[in-house]
């Protein structure tokens, strides 16, 4: 079937194992062969691995060339990069090959990369970062001369992020440096798969996309989601309190299986189920464990290695185990709370049953009654297959600096070639001439043209055209940060007896007082002090605590899964409640409809309800978090913008409330465009404190454009003269350069990512065009009832800070006059 | 006046600006610390853009706050140049030209930051004294080291701010005056430099400069959400 003596040999290989190889596995071979590159996705499931790899391997066996480095594999995770090595070895070991694979990741020690430096293996498993080291050496053309192939996998994972966009350039570089090179990725399914073919094939000098193939993986395997119902809706809370009654349950699934995953939505929710099964089942110590992606690297390892072995009976965990490692054992997974999304639930499902032919299941646990509405439309979505989209980056300037500064640091170029080459990735194939001009200028003049800065230096034009890094010590600082991850902040958590534990975050630590317990990593911990960087506790007596809350732990419902509620609820309101779920919550539903009403989909619901506190205005859009805090800022603002007027705002995935001690003439506002999408950019910075968002936002941009310098490992007292907080560089820029790119892109950024202003605007549009259906029921309805208890109530007020300062003060009565 | 606090000590006493200065009215002493001049340069100098012109404010600052007091001494708790590598011809030039405006006496305790940064040009006109000099039964420091029982010092070098709570679920952090123990510790003055948050012990006192006003905050109010 092949008139490729390695290709054969692989056969045998699959034979020999009592196996053959997937169709799109040979389908992958031969386009590689042929000289294509391409995508290959599928939801779960083995054989994209060898998919990919089989085809360098074998043209190599063929060739008989073993020399060189001839495959780079991208992974996302360095944890992920021993597993990925092991999986590369094994047909390299059963054929008997003269080859190696390594990695080469941030854990990789100086001797063995020395080593590997003097002779590189044939195959290398490394992240993006590392592989930007690679280029940021000068005789970086020489280490790729061999290379046939480049594989990114995960790349859904990298796609709609700064890290895609790093990877895209490094790409685009590997491309100009080897002709001819063939470019794979590996990738779950996604909505816009042609795109996340672009992002990695990149564009033609003539702004074509580059031929590639998209190869669908094994037919997607059936998922089973169910639900575990609770008993009776009588006293299952409406709101988000903690959904206790539901532990039993859990233990039940845990008990049932041999192997279960336990996911949650964030870290403390992770915290905190394990606890409680603990609580339940004592006998289980030891047996189940718990994983998050502020615990220490070494526990996580040794629980991930407790799955694979099948030694524990099951763990609780974030999206932390949301990737990678094949856990084999794994056969049941289990869902607490909301899924948020589709393609998440879907791939969180895919975890168990890697044995073929038997189906993925995950079992749903909700917290309390409406994620039952979740799970449905979770459920009917995957049916439909209507799966999210990851949108991936455009032109942020940031990234594009770094990447500059990195080929400065190796080799060199030219801007004219390099910005033929940048603008052959998706990411920049529009960049404009005054973007480019402007982030060169960034780096060699450090600041527009027009500045003349004698004193700075960073990249140097050579005589020759060239442009290089020549000052050693800029050199080695940029090496050090090569990266587009930001730590927020977080202190290592250790014990005073020295054992690290961990990470948390600093806002968090800062509130505890020594001897306070807190709850983290599954144990109960007595806070000691901070000093150096570290937080230094040690085993509490008492199990109770506060759990460390973590910035973001606050996910979005996503488009597709909002859409489908609304679809669910509209099913529901016309008496179809099509499954066990919606059946359960019939009772609350009815409730609902005689209070106030379930809107169709076309309609947009608004509640009014008086109570001691004031005036209430509920309204549901049903768009997810993100975008209910952008509207109800909108709101309040346009809604006081003509008579004064003080709002306290809450939100959840289904809608937002205004609450006001005056009156709310809802009717009025809403005939006064209210709805309106015009003037939103710039009424969305008046209505939120958007410079703080971007002060924010610009510590990323700072950090990966080299204005700030995180430092070295450890302290190193030389570099104390360039340390400043990005707050301090976003104020010079403010005052002294407020045309700065860097600082529109975190203006831009706040408004895209953080506030999702397009789909802002998109769900403006819809409620515009929907009939308004305003309510006036006579208490807090089972839809409003969770936003009203929402704890995190923001407030909207016109005072200043020192106002509020003296307002607070006069409550203390506290004197402005001291003496010594 | 408004927006303003005393610190009284005997009977003399400090004022407490907004401008992030202090004003002792007997002397006619002006004190301000950490200036860091040069500090915009000594990033640009190590490949970081940071654009011209906050010297230029800190000056200006320091300018109109002595055009306002007339001053007969100004004293510089510390930090008055960043580092030696920020010391460009540019920057050095001026400071200078400010100093032929401004020429009135000027006292600099020696911190840190200035001993990596070069000599003080004979042009400028400065004196130079020793961390933990003394001054009219005060201390003056950079450094704040342990003050004798009984006496009271200033101090720079901490940049101190704090964090204040204004309701349930935000805060503001603002650069302040922190008393601890004897020391009366001052914010930073130069525009390009930050502030450490301070966790302010029950005994201090913390003034923290809000929209133009010094404010007492009670410890009650200082500490994250």
């Amino acid at each position: 079937m092949s008139d490729s003596r390695a290709l054969s040999q692989i056969e045998r290989w699959f034979e020999a194992g009592g196996w053959r190889p997937f169709d799109f596995q040979r389908e992958v071979w031969q386009r590689f062969r042929a000289g294509e590159s391409g995508l290959i996705h599928s939801a779960t499931g083995t054989g994209k691995t060898l998919a990919a790899w089989l085809g360098p391997l074998s043209e190599a066996l063929d060739d008989g060339q073993f020399d060189g480095l001839q495959v780079v594999w991208l992974t996302p995770l360095r944890a992920l990069a021993a597993d990925t090595t092991a999986s590369l070895m094994a047909p390299v070991s059963a054929l008997d090959l003269p080859i190696r694979v390594e990695q080469r990741t941030g854990d990789t020690t100086g001797t063995q990369r020395a080593k590997q430096d003097k002779l590189l293996p044939f195959g290398l498993v490394t992240t993006p970062e590392s592989l930007c080291l690679l280029l940021a050496r000068s005789e970086s053309s020489e280490i790729f001369r061999h290379l046939r192939a480049v594989v990114v996998d995960e790349w859904h994972e990298l796609l709609a992020t700064k890290r895609g966009v790093q990877t895209e350039l490094a790409l685009a570089r590997l491309r100009a440096l080897v002709p001819g090179l063939r470019t794979w990725g590996v990738s779950a399914t996604l909505g816009n798969l042609s795109e996340a073919a672009e992002c990695l094939l990149g564009v033609t000098d003539s702004g074509i996309n580059q031929a590639g193939a998209i190869v669908r993986g094994v037919a997607d395997k059936e998922v089973v989601i169910d639900t575990a119902l609770p008993e009776t809706m009588h006293r299952f809370p409406w709101a988000g309190h903690f959904g206790t009654q539901m532990v039993p349950k859990v233990v039940d699934c845990i008990d049932a299986s041999r192997s279960c995953l336990v996911f949650t939505n964030t870290r403390a929710m992770a915290e905190i189920w394990f606890q409680q099964i603990l609580t339940l089942r004592p006998d289980w110590q030891g047996q189940i464990g718990l994983h998050h992606g502020s615990l220490d690297r070494g526990e996580r390892d040794a629980v991930e290695s407790g799955i694979k072995s099948g030694e524990l009976r099951a763990v609780v965990c974030t999206s932390s185990l949301d990737l990678g490692v094949d856990f084999t054992p794994v056969d049941r997974v289990v869902q607490i709370g909301s899924p948020k999304g589709v393609a998440r639930l879907l791939q969180r499902a895919g975890r168990s049953g890697h044995q073929p032919g038997v189906p993925s299941r995950v079992i749903c646990v909700p917290t309390h009654a409406f994620e039952l509405v979740d799970i449905a439309a979770a459920r009917e979505a995957a049916q439909q297959g209507r799966i999210e989209s990851r949108t991936p980056l455009r032109n942020p300037l940031d990234v594009l600096a770094q990447h500059a500064v990195t080929l400065a640091v190796g080799p060199g170029f030219t801007p004219e070639a390099l910005l033929a080459e940048v603008r052959t990735t998706r990411a920049y194939a529009d960049l404009s001439d005054a973007e480019w001009q402007w982030t060169l200028d960034f780096i060699v003049r450090g600041g527009e043209s027009l500045r003349a800065y004698p004193e700075f230096r960073r990249v140097v034009p050579g005589d020759d055209g060239v442009y290089r890094v020549t000052d050693k010590d800029i050199a080695q600082r940029h090496r050090m940060s090569i990266g587009t991850i930001t730590s927020d902040g977080a202190l290592i958590v250790r014990y005073v007896s020295g054992a690290p534990i961990g990470q948390v975050e600093e806002s968090f630590l800062s509130r505890l007082n020594p001897g306070d317990t807190f709850l983290f990593a599954g144990k109960a911990l007595e806070f000691v002090r901070i000093k150096d960087m570290t937080a230094w506790v040690r085993r509490a007596k008492s199990l109770k605590g506060a759990v460390p809350r973590w910035a973001g732990g606050r996910l979005p419902l996503s488009n597709e899964l909002s859409t489908a509620i609304r679809e669910e609820l509209d099913f529901a309101r016309q008496g179809e409640l099509r499954s066990p779920e919606m059946q359960l919550l019939a009772p609350i539903l009815e409730l609902q409809m005689r209070w106030s009403a379930i809107p169709a989909q076309d309609q947009f619901l608004i509640e009014q309800v008086e109570s001691r506190d004031g005036h209430h205005v509920f309204f549901y859009p049903f768009e997810g978090r993100l975008v209910h805090e952008g509207l109800a800022a909108l709101f309040a603002f346009r809604m006081s913008r003509d008579v004064p007027q003080t709002f306290a705002l809450a939100c959840n995935d289904y809608g937002f409330e205004l609450l006001s001690p005056d009156p709310i003439d809802i009717r009025r506002h809403l005939t006064q465009g209210l709805l309106s999408d015009q003037h939103l950019a710039e009424d969305i910075p008046a209505s939120l404190n958007s410079v703080e968002m971007a002060k924010r936002q610009f510590r990323e941009i700072a950090r990966i454009a080299g204005l700030v310098f995180q430092g070295f490992p450890g302290t190193n007292k030389s570099a104390k003269q360039l340390q400043a907080s990005s707050g301090l560089f976003y104020d010079v820029f403010a005052r002294y350069d407020p045309e700065n790119r860097l600082l529109r892109q975190s203006h831009d950024e706040v408004l895209e990512r953080q506030l999702e202003e397009s789909r802002l605007a998109r769900a403006l549009q819809r409620l515009q065009r929907s009939e308004r259906l305003i309510t006036q029921p006579p208490r807090p309805t089972p839809m409003s009832f969770p936003i009203l208890v929402d704890r995190l109530r923001e407030t909207v007020t016109t005072e200043t800070v020192s106002d509020r300062i003296a307002k607070l003060t006069a409550e203390l009565e506290a004197s402005a006059e001291s003496i010594w | 006046m408004p927006g303003e606090a005393y610190l009284w000590h005997g009977d003399e006493r400090l004022t407490l600006m907004a401008e992030r200065a202090v004003w002792h009215d007997e002397s006619g002493t002006l004190f301000v610390a950490d200036v860091h001049l040069g500090k915009d340069a000594s990033f640009r100098r190590m490949g970081s853009a940071v654009p011209d012109g906050s010297d230029a404010d800190t000056l200006a600052r320091l300018g109109a706050l002595i055009d306002d007091l007339a001053p007969r001494e100004v004293v510089i708790l510390g930090d008055l140049w960043h580092h030696a590598t920020g010391r460009t011809e540019t920057a050095c030039d001026r400071f200078h030209a400010w100093r032929t405006v401004y020429p009135g006496r000027m006292t600099v305790v020696e911190g840190n930051h200035d001993r990596r940064s070069g000599r003080l040009r004979d042009e400028w006109n400065l004196e130079l004294v020793q961390n933990g000099a003394a001054w009219r039964g005060f201390t003056l420091w950079h450094e704040p080291e342990r003050a004798e029982s009984g006496s009271v010092g200033l101090a720079g070098h901490i940049h101190p701010g704090v964090r204040v709570r204004t309701s349930r679920t935000s805060s503001v952090r603002l650069p302040c005056f922190w008393k601890c123990g004897g020391i009366l510790v001052l914010p930073a003055f130069g525009t390009f430099t930050g502030s450490a948050t301070v966790t302010p012990g029950v005994s201090d006192s913390v003034f923290a400069i809000a929209d133009g006003a010094v404010v007492q905050i009670p410890t009650a109010l200082a500490g994250a959400v």
